[in-house]
């Protein structure tokens, strides 16, 4: 049961956007659909949501063609938009009725979630006195004042600060132990490597890697060291040696094979050099995702 | 259903607490009442005209009337009237000069009949010299009259009589009910036309303001761009109606409480007409109709664009059927039972604008009537089919402005 993507495709003026895309979402948690700007990740959505006719494949929620009347879902759009001249109040109970609730239970609904996400104080105030954060967390409440069962959070974290961000993922948290499948689209590898069981990532409407995350991380095998020193570090990386990333104090290095990381263990001891850390480690998603796409 | 009453109730109160709506009405309130206060005007200035009756003397020192100041003061009622018998003319020329009077008559004889010399300070083009002067010619006529009746000892009676004005009626032979039907056909096209038009821009206005501030999205997925178009025509549309129906009362009232009795124009204008409650229907089923057409047209326009500013632009292709629609029946308005005129009436961009003042003029048919409503109602039920499929997929397009064959593209792409 839940929703299921099987083999969709859809085309603007001859140019395939998404091709033969299909995923499964079997049971509550969240779902990573990932792909660099303009490879189909919004079209798919718009597909899923049904305001976007596919050209072919089948599309279900609980074996049931996606209808607005058929599935109770919420969506957080990349794009953010609320009326700026409206009362915070207004618009809540505006889309809160349009999505079929009853006036106590929606105003039950906005007193809760606004004081959760802590702008109840605004709630008489127009929506363009807002911040931008908070106006993010406005529409947040939008996608999830009515309990939806699926819901579809499109860069959900981005232009929010560090305080806010917690907010949001607590949220998250909470719709997942209320037993919510979401499909979170973000280009913040840390917090879809945080929560997503499964991922998808498209590379011009194709996809290139599909499956358990975890799984698809063993699969790569352990393949990157991370070291990290006060000391300088420099002398001891190969020349010839794909680095992944390199910060201040440390060095992600793509190695080999485990005898590559014991000869350079080796050298470090040889140079008197103190480690902070040495670790022999599957690659990030972030490191999945410029590999399978290309460059960042 | 639910969400449908939803979406009229909330953009009827976001449109009617903008300001720039409650500007406008306040405006045209203050409109309304200052022209029904015009003939007020009129008359406070005109009483203070009457405060300063003309000052005329008449000087006879030929004694050709031997008449007194206080018989000319009886007959010519809207002067200030002295009569002298003994006064030099160069005295009350100099009294003309220095403006202690306005005019000056000298009476003489010429061959035996009276005659006068009309002075005043200037004659030129712009005066009413010889309105006057015919006036007073009448007034010396008539008292010359009463003082020949007492030289030939005529009674009282008789002098009264002869006094007594003549009334008259005048009675056209030609009817003359066109041109007020004319006049009010005319309005009726204008005010169609505006309401229809306004209305309908606003429909356009409200969905690309949707699309501008990115809330379209949200819109959608929350409930069916059906329910949105038909929601938002049927708000746009009473708002429409309410301001419509608001402004005439307020012309009504404004038109008993300001309006004196004594200047019946507008009464005048009606009077050959017989307006009852089914021409009034009518014309509301012809506002909405009308309107419906071009709200269904303009909604597409809206949700075309991504920007407020590209609007106008965008509205063009509608401004441009919905204006030559309106010369259309307002041309053929003049004419009510030519066949551009017929046309103008049954095409059903211009039906809405020429229909109603056609029917307050008495040239219609009930058959002509029926035919148009049909042509409107299955133009506006097309329209709505189009614009609704050509909208939700429109809505979702953002960048340059959408484009005829790009509508037509989307239209078999939903």
């Amino acid at each position: 049961m839940g929703l299921k993507v099987e083999n969709v495709h859809k085309s603007y003026s001859g140019k395939e956007v998404v091709n033969g895309i299909s995923f499964e979402l079997d049971k509550p948690g969240v779902f990573g659909l990932l792909g660099s700007n303009g490879a189909g990740k919004t079209t798919t959505i718009r597909m899923i949501l049904g305001i976007l006719n596919k050209d072919s494949g089948i599309i279900t929620w609980n074996g049931k063609e996606v209808k607005r009347e058929n599935v109770n879902f919420g969506y957080l759009p990349e794009e953010r938009g609320i009326y700026p001249k409206t009362k915070l109040f207004d618009q809540l109970m505006y889309f809160a009725t349009l999505k079929g609730m009853k006036q106590d239970e929606a105003k039950k609904a906005i007193e809760y979630w606004c004081k959760k996400l802590e702008i109840y104080d605004y709630i008489d105030k127009p929506a363009e006195q807002l911040s931008k954060g908070n106006q993010q967390k406005v529409q947040l409440i939008i996608a999830i004042i009515h309990n939806p069962e699926l819901l579809i959070l499109d860069e959900p974290f981005s232009g929010l600060d560090p305080i806010n961000t917690q907010i949001i993922k607590g949220i998250i948290e909470e719709l997942i132990e209320k037993g919510t499948y979401i499909i979170l689209s973000s280009h913040q590898m840390g917090v879809v490597e945080e929560y997503c069981r499964d991922i998808l990532i498209l590379k011009n409407g194709k996809t290139v890697v599909k499956g358990n995350l975890s799984e698809i991380k063993k699969s790569y095998g352990k393949s990157n060291l991370l070291l990290e020193s006060y000391d300088d570090l420099s002398s001891i990386i190969p020349d010839d040696v794909e680095l992944i990333e390199k910060k201040v104090n440390s060095y992600e290095i793509k190695i080999k094979n485990e005898e590559m990381a014991q000869d350079i263990l080796k050298q470090i001891v040889a140079k008197g050099i103190k480690l902070n850390k040495f670790e022999i480690k599957e690659p990030s998603l972030h490191q999945i995702f410029i590999d399978k796409v290309g460059e960042a | 259903m639910k969400s449908l009453f939803t979406i009229v109730k909330f953009t009827v109160k976001e449109y009617i607490k903008k300001k720039s709506f409650i500007v406008v009405n306040a405006i045209m309130v203050l409109i309304i009442i200052a022209i029904c206060n015009v003939p007020n005007i009129i008359n406070a200035f005109g009483s203070d005209e009457e405060d300063q009756k003309l000052k005329v003397q008449i000087v006879d020192n030929e004694n050709v009337l031997n008449a007194s100041s206080e018989l000319f003061n009886q007959i010519g009622l809207d002067y200030d009237i002295e009569y002298f018998n003994d006064k030099p003319l160069d005295d009350v020329k100099k009294a003309i000069s220095d403006e202690e009077i306005d005019i000056a008559i000298s009476l003489k004889k010429v061959d035996n009949t009276v005659a006068f010399d009309y002075i005043v300070k200037k004659n030129d083009v712009f005066s009413d010299n010889e309105t006057t002067a015919d006036i007073f010619s009448n007034i010396i006529k008539n008292v010359n009259t009463n003082r020949l009746l007492l030289e030939q000892n005529a009674t009282p009676e008789l002098i009264q009589a002869v006094n007594i004005p003549i009334t008259y009626e005048i009675q056209g032979l030609e009817e003359t009910d066109g041109n007020q039907n004319f006049m009010i056909a005319m309005v009726s096209s204008f005010i169609l036309f505006f309401a229809v038009y306004f209305y309908g821009y606003s429909v356009s206005t409200s969905v690309s303001s949707e699309k501008t501030s990115r809330v379209m999205e949200n819109l959608v997925t929350s409930t069916s761009p059906t329910k949105i178009v038909i929601g938002k025509t049927i708000a746009m549309g009473l708002v429409g109606l309410g301001q419509l129906v608001g402004l005439i009362l307020v012309a009504v009232l404004s038109y008993k409480i300001f309006i004196p009795s004594d200047f019946d124009f507008i009464s005048k204008i009606l009077s050959g007409l017989s307006i009852n409650i089914s021409d009034v229907l009518i014309c509301l089923i012809y506002f909405i109709l009308g309107y419906t057409v071009y709200a269904f047209l303009s909604a597409v326009t809206g949700a075309t664009v991504s920007k407020a500013e590209d609007v106008q632009s965008a509205s063009a292709p509608i401004s441009l059927i919905a204006v030559i629609s309106f010369y259309l029946a307002y041309f053929t308005s003049t004419m009510p039972n030519s066949s551009a005129s017929k046309f103008a009436s049954i095409f059903p961009f211009s039906s809405a604008f020429s229909m109603p003042g056609r029917i307050l003029a008495g040239a219609v048919t009930g058959g002509e009537v029926v035919t148009s409503i049909i042509v409107l109602i299955v133009t506006a039920v097309v329209l709505a089919i189009i614009s609704i499929k050509v909208y939700s997929a429109a809505t979702l397009h953002y960048g340059d402005r959408l484009k005829i064959k790009d509508l037509f593209k989307l239209y078999k792409q939903k």
